[in-house]
């Protein structure tokens, strides 16, 4: 916890929002702190989307929600000044033209900083003139990474900023994003599926099922929480009875994740490590599962 | 910052129908005034107030071609514009910046109603004067016959102004109807033309089997007439103020103009009413853009 300021950006009790039958959110509580990068990260239908749409104000929902201390169903209009949000890809539209795009942003928003826009666009191969029409996918979120970016905001909440998009824009988009724009006072909540791809970036992980919270944790303390044993053989049995919350056979051998034993206790039975992001999360979604 | 001036400019920029068919529609008359072949020696030896009645009716002439073009784009725009931005989902997009969804709406509303009438009614001036100076440059050229009908500035700007008066009354009086394309064009999945249509003649349709009564069928047929009949006194006077040419009678438009109550036409109760029709579908489109979710 670095630079987490006293007040949260965002603070969610009970939310929750069904769709008919379906509770899409059943009471999830969660706090998000200033300078945090927080991976929102759940299967399908898990209710990520759900939970962003409540947090941007798109959608109505039960339970109590505070973003960057405004209620976001009341006061969305105050709150959209300092957070920004990429819903998709290519939800620009077709017919809008970059120069278009430049104009409109600086014309409605006071903290939009046009030279910072046009300079990284300058980096890239987007012509102002261009409408969207013409652009690939991998150029369409450029033009909306650097209206974005420019912006001065408080909060960026990017849902699956990066969904079909090559390995090569999907890495510059995470470049870009931790380089030029990040810093102590801007927070930042993303949903994606590739999360081998943002381990490395996300200071929190909170990872979410069937619309409740399985996971809430910073990435620091996962390692002390969560250890990974590739398993011998003939040590299986004693692992076993430790209670692992969830096993995988890699390769002939068995990796077995523990969720609160020391190391104590594990260390002797094989090979410790803290589980990667991505591992962890398949072992939570399946382990709940099985 | 300048919101709501960006906010109509993007309507032009989408939208480019809003001023290229109006301008696309100038171009026949403009080809029709440059090679186009005119006799009109019957119009010989007018009386001063037959003249003006001409002088009149080709104002109202040219300009009502370039209105009804103007009147099926904005139709066009209104059932779309709240639409579309769905139908792509760049609605996320534009809900990404701050800029209220009263403030987005309310841009439409003044696009069809305010900013595209006016313009198109400019538009429609400057082309009756373009029409008109070139028809005069080929009548001295000696290159059509000197018959048609002399220029009288104050016929002229009378019946302009009639027609400046008539576009706005007809912006106030259809204001319903476009804040309910407007409803329609937020709400509606798919279908936004049928949906606009449907329910109003449904309702009419169940009060004509359940009651036996018209009196749904007969507002909405009163609401749809184009404005100026329908107003308060202007009907009438559109049938007295005629002047007789060849035995047949015309309505002078600069002596309509004389004899209008101006603040008449819009201080009545079906205007009033419709505007506070129009306000409250407007709350609804725009309660609508707020809360619509497509997934």
């Amino acid at each position: 916890m670095t630079s987490t300021s006293d007040t949260p950006v965002i603070v969610a009790r009970g939310l929750a929002k069904s769709y008919g039958t379906l509770r899409a959110l059943d009471g999830v509580s969660f706090t998000v702190g200033a300078g945090r990068i927080v991976g929102l990260i759940g299967p399908n239908g898990a209710g990520k989307t759900t939970a962003l749409k409540a947090i941007l104000g798109l959608a109505r929902y039960d339970g109590e929600l505070s973003v960057l201390g405004c209620d976001p169903a009341r006061e969305r209009d105050a709150l959209m000044y300092d957070v920004c949000f990429i819903a998709d890809v290519a939800v620009l539209p077709k017919w809008l033209r970059v120069s278009q795009a430049l104009d409109y942003v600086a014309g409605v928003h006071p903290r939009f900083d046009r030279a910072r826009a046009e300079g990284f666009l300058k980096t890239t191969e987007i012509k102002s003139k261009s409408r969207v029409r013409e652009l690939s996918k991998g150029m369409v979120t450029q033009l909306h990474l650097a209206l974005i970016l420019a912006i001065d905001a408080r909060l960026l909440v990017l849902d699956e900023p990066t969904l079909g998009l090559d390995l090569l824009f999907r890495r510059q988009f995470y470049d870009t994003l931790l380089n030029d724009y990040f810093d102590k006072d801007r927070t930042i909540l993303l949903t994606t599926h590739q999360v081998e791809e943002i381990e490395n970036l996300l200071t929190d992980v909170l990872f979410i099922q069937h619309g409740k919270v399985v996971l809430d944790s910073a990435v620091e303390d996962l390692g002390g929480r969560f250890r990974q044993l590739v398993c011998a053989p003939d040590q299986l049995e004693r692992a076993r009875a430790l209670n692992p919350f969830y096993s995988r056979e890699i390769f002939g051998r068995t990796a077995l994740f523990f969720e609160g034993r020391p190391d104590a206790e594990l260390a002797p039975l094989g090979e410790l490590r803290t589980p990667t992001i991505a591992d962890l999360f398949v072992a939570k979604m399946q382990g709940a599962t099985a | 910052m300048n919101t709501m001036p960006t906010l109509i400019r993007r309507e032009f920029q989408e939208h480019r129908a809003l001023w290229l068919a109006p301008l696309l529609t100038a171009l026949p008359l403009i080809g029709t005034a440059v090679f186009g072949h005119f006799e009109m020696a019957s119009m010989t030896a007018l009386t001063t107030a037959q003249a003006r009645a001409i002088m009149g009716i080709t104002v109202w002439a040219m300009s009502l071609v370039i209105f009804m073009v103007a009147a099926l784009v904005i139709s066009v725009y209104l059932l779309d514009c709240l639409y579309a931005e769905r139908r792509d989902r760049s609605v996320l997009f534009w809900k990404s910046l701050p800029v209220s969804d009263a403030a987005t709406v309310l841009s439409k509303f003044l696009v069809a109603l305010v900013v595209v009438p006016i313009g198109v009614f400019l538009f429609a001036v400057a082309t009756d004067l373009i029409v008109r100076g070139i028809l005069t440059a080929r009548t001295g050229a000696g290159l059509i016959a000197e018959q048609f009908p002399l220029w009288d500035t104050r016929a002229w700007l009378q019946t302009q102004a009639l027609l400046g008066i008539w576009v706005a009354a007809s912006a106030v009086w259809y204001a319903p109807l476009a804040a309910w394309m407007l409803v329609i064009s937020a709400w509606a999945r798919r279908s936004v033309m049928l949906w606009t249509v449907l329910p109003p003649l449904l309702i009419a349709l169940i009060e004509r089997l359940a009651l036996h009564t018209t009196h749904f069928w007969d507002f909405l047929a009163d609401r749809l007439t184009p404005a100026f009949p329908a107003l308060q006194g202007v009907g009438a006077e559109l049938m007295t103020q005629t002047v007789t040419i060849h035995r047949s009678k015309v309505i002078s438009l600069p002596q309509v103009f004389e004899h209008l109550d101006v603040s008449a036409v819009f201080f009545n109760a079906p205007m009033l009413l419709g505007l506070v029709a129009a306000a409250a579908l407007l709350y609804v489109a725009i309660r609508m853009r707020r809360w619509r979710d497509d997934g």
